[in-house]
C-alpha cells in the first residue's frame, strides 16, 4: 500500500510541478470551428506551456495567463494590452501588423512574401517575360525594385494601383505575360477577382500568388503555408521564447508548398513542373 | 444515363480533387473566392482544337496598320480577300467564287453577320471599326458541327475589346490618300457594378480611282457608326449586351441607261445579349438573343425605251423612270449552347439555335418572305489516353423548302507531347441557297414615267428573273492532316496543314437580273498546303508569316476565279521602346480575279508615342506600295498612284 502511494507520489509530482512551472498561454480565437480548435487542440499538445482557448475576447484581468496568442487581423486591438508579458499574433497580414507598431509582440505572417511567388514565378517561366505587378502599398514597390537586380531574365512593369481599380490592372495584365499579385487586400478581393482572372484569362497572362484561394479560383499557381506547418513554426517561436526570454522578430512562415491550376496550365498550353518538385527546386536555391 | 453512372465514381473524385478548400479556410473563413475559372469555362488549347485555328490578335492588328476589317484575313494563311468596289470586299477562305462572301460564318461575339436572305456578309455594313476589335479567331475548315449552316469553308469569329481593356477616352483623326477621312472617338466606363465601353466613328473614302478606260470610277464610301457594349459579372455567371447603328452612302458607276447617279444609302442596326452561367464548375451554359436589321434604300432615275417596258405604245423614243432597288432584311436568332465535364477524359458541348430571316423588296421579290431554320450541333471530346484524342461532332439541321440535313464531323489528335500535336480531320458542312437564289421574283417597276403621252405613268420591265425553288444546298467534304506545335520557351508557334476538299452541288452562276439562272452544277476539287508561322521572341519583335499552295479543279471558270495558286504574307514589327514602333508588311497572291491579275503589296507603318502625365499621343504614319501594275480583282479597280499614305493621330486618355 505504502509503495503504491509512493509510487503515485513519483509519477504525480513532477507533473504537477511542471504544471507550476510551465507558462500559461491565452489562445484567443476569432470564432469557434471546427478548424480553428484544431489549432488550440495541437498547441495543447506541447509540453512547455499550458493552453487556455478564449473566443473573441480576453479573459478578464484576473484569469490572464503569461503569454497572448491571438489568430487573425481581426484580434489584432486585443494585443493593445500591457497584461502579457509576450503577445503572438498568428496568421495576421504583415504590413497590417506592422502599422499597428504593438510592443513586447511577435507575429506569423498569413501573406507570403512577395520574394518567395517571385521565385516561384521565374522557376514556372523559364525565359525572358514581362512581369506585371500592379501594387497599392510602395512597401511592394521598394522590395520588388531591389529584387528586379537578381532577375536578369525577367523585365519588370510596376504599377501604382488605387483600392479596387480594375481597369488599371487589366492594363498591366494586357502588357505583361505573368500578373505577379501581392497580398493585398485592396486590389485583390471577393469583390475584384471575378474581372481580374477573366481579364488574365482573356489576354491569356497567367497569374501568380497571392494565396492558395486564388490558385482555385483560376490563378496559374501560388506559394502557401498549410494549417500543421504554421501551428508547428509557432510552436518553435514560443518555445525559443519560453528557453531564452527573446522575443523573435515578426516573420513570414519559413516553411511553404507550392498549389498549382493545372487546368488552367493546360489551357494557356503551360508545361508545369509538379508542385512537390517546385518547392524542392526553390529549396534549393 | 447509363453513361453518367458509369463515370460517376470519376466525377466524384475530380470535385474532391479540384475543389479540396484553400489553405486559409482551415483557419478562417474570412473570404470565400468563387471557382472563376471553372474547368467548363476554360477553353481547349490549340494543340487539342478539332480544326485548324488561326489568330488575330491585337498586336498584329496594331502593326499590320490596315485600316479596314476584311485586309486583315489576308494574314490568314489560303484566305482571299478581294475589293470588287472600295467598299465591297469579299473574303473567302482558299477563295472559290469571288462575287460574294456566302460561304464563311462572320461572328462578332457571338452573333452572326451573315445575312441569311440575301447569302453574303456584307464587310461595309457591320456597325464596328477595326480599333473595336480585340481579336479574330479563323476556323480554317467546315465547321457546321459547332458553328452552324454556313460555317461551309470556315468561320470568323470576332471578338471586340471587352470594356474594361480600353482607356477611359479615346480619339483619333486620319487623313490619306482617296481622301480618306477617319474621325473615331470612345469612352469607357463603370455602371450598375459592370463595364461599359461606346464607340463613336465617321469614315469616307473615294475608293479605286480610274477605270480600266481610263473614266473616274465611283465607289465612295461615307459612314457613321456608333456601337456599344456592356458586360456585367454575376454570382456564378455574367451579363452582356452590345448595340450599334450604322448609315452609310456609297457611289457606284453609271450604267449605260442610268440618269442619276446610281447610289445607295443602307442603314443597319443591331441588338445583341448573352447570359452565361455556371451550374457546376463542371456543367457551364450559355444563352444568346441577336437581332439584326438593314435597310437600303437605293433609287435613280434610268432612261430606257419603251419597249423594254410594258408600255411599248408609248410613242417616244426613251422614257425616263424612277426605279428602286429598296430592300429591308432582318434576322433574330436564339442560340443555347451547353458544355458539360463528364470526367477528366470526356466533354461534350451541344446546343441549339434558331434563326428566322426576313426579306421585304419590290424589286427582288415583290413582297415580303420569311425563312425559319432550326439546328442541333454537338461535339464531344474524348480522351483516349494521353497521347490520343478524338473528338466527334455533328450539326443536324432543318429548313423548310430545304429539308434535313446532318453535317459531321470527326477528328483524331496525336499529341507528340503537350504542346505538339498532329491532327486528322474529316468534316462535311452545307451552304443552305438563300432567298435570293430559291424565291427571286426579280423585275424593276419604273413610276413616274416621263413622257408618258397620257399613258400609263407606271412601266413594268419586262426582263424577269426567278429563283429557283428546287435548289438544293451546296456541299463539301474537306480531309485534312495538320500539325501545330507551339514551342514555348523560344515563343514561337508553327502550324501546316496539307488538305483535299471536294466541292459538290455548287450554285456558281452569277446572280444578276440578265443571266439569272442558279443551279447546283458546279463541282469543285481543292487540294493544296499551307503553312503560318508566329515568332515573338520578346515583346519588342513580332514576326507572323504564312504561305498557301493550292491547285483547283472545277466545271466552271468561277468557281476557281479567287483561289490564287499562291498566296503568302509577312508582318515583322519591331519596337524601339518604349514610344516608337516600325512594320513592314508584305501580301502575295496570285492568280487573283477575274483577269488572273497578280497582287503584290509592301506596307509601312511609323509609329511614336507621346507619353504626357495621364495621356498618351500616339502619331501614326502608314503606306501602302502596290509592286505589280494589274488591277485589284476586276479590271475596273485601278488606283492611279501606286503609293497610298495616310498619316494619324491618336490620343488615349
Amino acid at each position: 500500500m505504502l509503495l503504491h502511494g509512493i509510487l503515485i507520489f513519483l509519477i504525480f509530482i513532477p507533473q504537477v510541478f511542471s504544471q507550476i512551472k510551465n507558462p500559461v498561454v491565452d489562445l484567443i480565437l476569432p470564432t469557434e470551428t471546427s478548424e480553428l480548435e484544431y489549432i488550440s487542440k495541437k498547441l495543447s499538445k506541447n509540453n512547455s506551456f499550458n493552453i487556455k482557448t478564449y473566443i473573441n475576447a480576453l479573459p478578464e484581468e484576473k484569469h490572464r495567463g503569461d503569454l497572448l496568442i491571438i489568430v487573425s487581423d481581426k484580434l489584432l486591438p486585443l494585443m493593445n494590452t500591457d497584461s502579457y508579458s509576450a503577445k503572438f499574433a498568428l496568421y495576421v497580414n504583415s504590413l497590417n501588423f506592422k502599422s499597428k507598431k504593438l510592443n513586447n509582440s511577435s507575429a506569423l505572417f498569413s501573406d507570403q512574401p512577395i520574394q518567395r511567388q517571385l521565385l516561384l514565378l521565374s522557376h514556372i517561366f523559364n525565359k525572358k517575360i514581362i512581369v506585371g505587378i500592379p501594387y497599392h502599398n510602395e512597401f511592394y514597390k521598394n522590395v520588388l525594385k531591389k529584387e528586379s537586380d537578381n532577375y536578369s531574365d525577367l523585365e519588370f512593369l510596376i504599377v501604382k494601383t488605387e483600392v479596387d481599380d480594375i481597369r488599371t490592372v487589366s492594363k498591366v495584365i494586357q502588357n505583361s505575360d505573368v500578373l505577379l499579385s501581392t497580398p493585398e487586400n485592396k486590389i485583390y478581393n471577393s469583390q475584384t477577382i471575378r474581372s481580374i482572372l477573366l481579364s488574365s484569362y482573356r489576354h491569356q497572362t497567367a497569374v501568380i500568388g497571392p494565396n492558395e484561394g486564388f490558385v482555385t479560383a483560376g490563378a496559374l499557381a501560388s506559394v502557401a503555408t498549410s494549417s500543421d506547418q504554421y501551428i508547428d513554426e509557432l510552436i518553435t517561436i514560443m518555445e525559443e521564447y519560453i528557453k531564452t526570454n527573446r522575443l523573435p522578430k515578426p516573420k513570414y512562415p519559413k516553411n511553404f508548398v507550392v498549389k498549382t491550376n493545372k487546368n488552367v496550365a493546360e489551357s494557356l498550353g503551360i508545361i508545369i513542373s509538379s508542385e512537390e518538385q517546385l518547392v524542392k527546386i526553390m529549396k534549393d536555391d | 444515363m447509363s453513361s453518367a453512372r458509369k463515370y460517376q465514381p470519376f466525377l466524384l473524385g475530380i470535385v474532391i480533387l479540384n475543389l479540396a478548400p484553400p489553405l486559409q479556410a482551415n483557419f478562417l473563413k474570412n473570404e470565400e473566392l468563387p471557382i472563376v475559372l471553372t474547368p467548363a469555362r476554360l477553353k481547349q488549347n490549340r494543340s487539342e482544337v478539332p480544326a485548324s485555328v488561326s489568330v488575330i490578335d491585337r498586336d498584329m492588328i496594331d502593326a499590320s496598320g490596315l485600316r479596314e476589317i476584311p485586309e486583315l484575313f489576308r494574314l490568314i494563311p489560303g484566305t482571299s480577300v478581294g475589293a470588287r468596289d472600295g467598299w465591297n470586299y469579299v473574303v473567302s477562305y482558299h477563295g472559290s467564287n469571288y462575287r460574294d462572301s456566302r460561304r464563311m460564318q462572320v461572328l462578332i461575339d457571338g452573333r452572326s453577320v451573315y445575312q441569311a436572305g440575301l447569302a453574303t456578309v456584307d464587310w461595309n455594313d457591320i456597325p464596328i471599326t477595326i480599333e473595336d476589335i480585340a481579336r479574330i479567331e479563323v476556323v480554317r475548315g467546315p465547321a457546321t458541327a459547332t458553328y452552324g449552316a454556313n460555317a461551309f469553308l470556315g468561320v470568323i469569329n470576332i471578338i471586340t475589346r471587352h470594356p474594361a481593356d480600353i482607356t477611359h477616352l479615346g480619339a483619333s483623326v486620319e487623313r490619306g490618300s482617296e481622301h480618306t477621312e477617319n474621325y473615331r472617338i470612345s469612352h469607357a466606363g463603370e455602371y450598375l457594378g459592370g463595364h461599359y465601353r461606346v464607340s463613336l466613328a465617321s469614315r469616307h473614302d473615294d475608293g479605286f480611282d480610274i477605270r480600266n478606260n481610263g473614266k473616274e470610277r465611283l465607289d465612295s464610301k461615307t459612314l457613321q457608326l456608333i456601337n456599344t457594349r456592356y458586360e456585367r459579372q454575376l454570382n456564378s455567371g455574367s451579363l452582356s449586351l452590345s448595340l450599334g447603328y450604322k448609315e452609310g452612302r456609297v457611289t457606284d458607276d453609271y450604267s449605260d441607261i442610268d440618269v442619276t447617279s446610281p447610289n445607295t444609302k443602307v442603314n443597319d442596326y443591331y441588338f445583341s445579349t448573352k447570359f452565361e452561367n455556371e451550374l457546376s464548375v463542371f456543367h457551364h451554359i450559355k444563352v444568346q438573343y441577336d437581332f439584326s436589321g438593314q435597310q437600303q434604300i437605293h433609287r435613280w432615275t434610268a432612261k430606257i425605251p419603251p419597249y423594254y417596258t410594258n408600255l411599248n405604245q408609248n410613242p417616244a423614243d426613251f422614257i425616263l423612270v424612277d426605279a428602286n432597288e429598296d430592300q429591308q432584311v432582318n434576322r433574330h436568332d436564339i442560340d443555347f449552347q451547353d458544355t458539360y465535364i463528364w470526367n477528366k477524359s470526356l466533354t461534350s458541348v451541344a446546343g441549339v439555335h434558331l434563326k428566322q430571316s426576313k426579306v421585304s423588296s419590290e424589286t427582288y421579290y415583290g413582297r415580303t418572305l420569311k425563312s425559319n431554320n432550326y439546328q442541333f450541333f454537338y461535339n464531344l471530346e474524348k480522351k483516349l489516353s494521353t497521347k490520343f484524342t478524338v473528338n466527334s461532332g455533328g450539326s443536324y439541321e432543318y429548313q423548310k423548302d430545304i429539308g434535313k440535313n446532318f453535317s459531321p464531323r470527326i477528328s483524331f489528335h496525336y499529341h507528340i507531347n503537350k504542346n505538339n500535336s498532329l491532327r486528322y480531320i474529316y468534316s462535311e458542312a452545307i451552304r443552305t441557297p438563300d432567298l435570293l437564289e430559291t424565291s427571286a421574283n426579280w423585275t424593276y417597276t419604273g413610276r413616274n414615267v416621263r413622257p408618258h403621252n397620257d399613258g400609263p405613268t407606271t412601266a413594268i420591265l419586262l426582263q424577269t428573273a426567278k429563283g429557283n425553288p428546287d435548289l438544293k444546298p451546296e456541299l463539301i467534304q474537306s480531309r485534312e492532316i495538320g500539325y501545330y506545335g507551339n514551342f514555348s520557351a523560344l515563343h514561337l508557334q508553327w502550324d501546316v496543314k496539307i488538305f483535299s476538299d471536294q466541292l459538290e452541288q455548287l450554285i456558281s452562276n452569277s446572280i444578276s437580273l440578265a443571266r439569272f439562272d442558279p443551279i447546283n452544277e458546279g463541282y469543285l476539287k481543292q487540294r493544296g498546303i499551307e503553312t503560318e508561322i508566329d515568332y515573338r521572341p520578346s515583346h519588342q519583335w513580332l514576326f507572323h508569316a504564312n504561305y498557301a499552295y493550292i491547285t483547283d479543279e472545277s466545271n466552271t471558270l468561277t468557281e476557281t476565279s479567287f483561289t490564287p495558286r499562291n498566296s503568302a504574307s509577312l508582318l515583322l514589327s519591331y519596337k524601339y521602346k518604349p514610344d516608337l514602333q516600325i512594320s513592314i508588311s508584305k501580301y502575295y497572291a496570285k492568280e487573283i480575279g477575274t483577269a488572273a491579275n497578280k497582287f503584290s503589296r509592301t506596307g509601312i507603318i511609323i509609329k511614336k508615342m507621346i507619353r504626357l502625365s495621364k495621356t498618351e499621343i500616339e502619331l501614326g504614319y502608314a503606306g501602302q506600295y502596290r509592286h505589280d501594275d494589274d488591277s485589284e480583282l476586276l479590271k475596273d479597280n485601278i488606283y492611279s498612284n501606286k503609293l497610298r499614305q495616310s498619316v494619324s493621330i491618336t490620343l488615349r486618355y
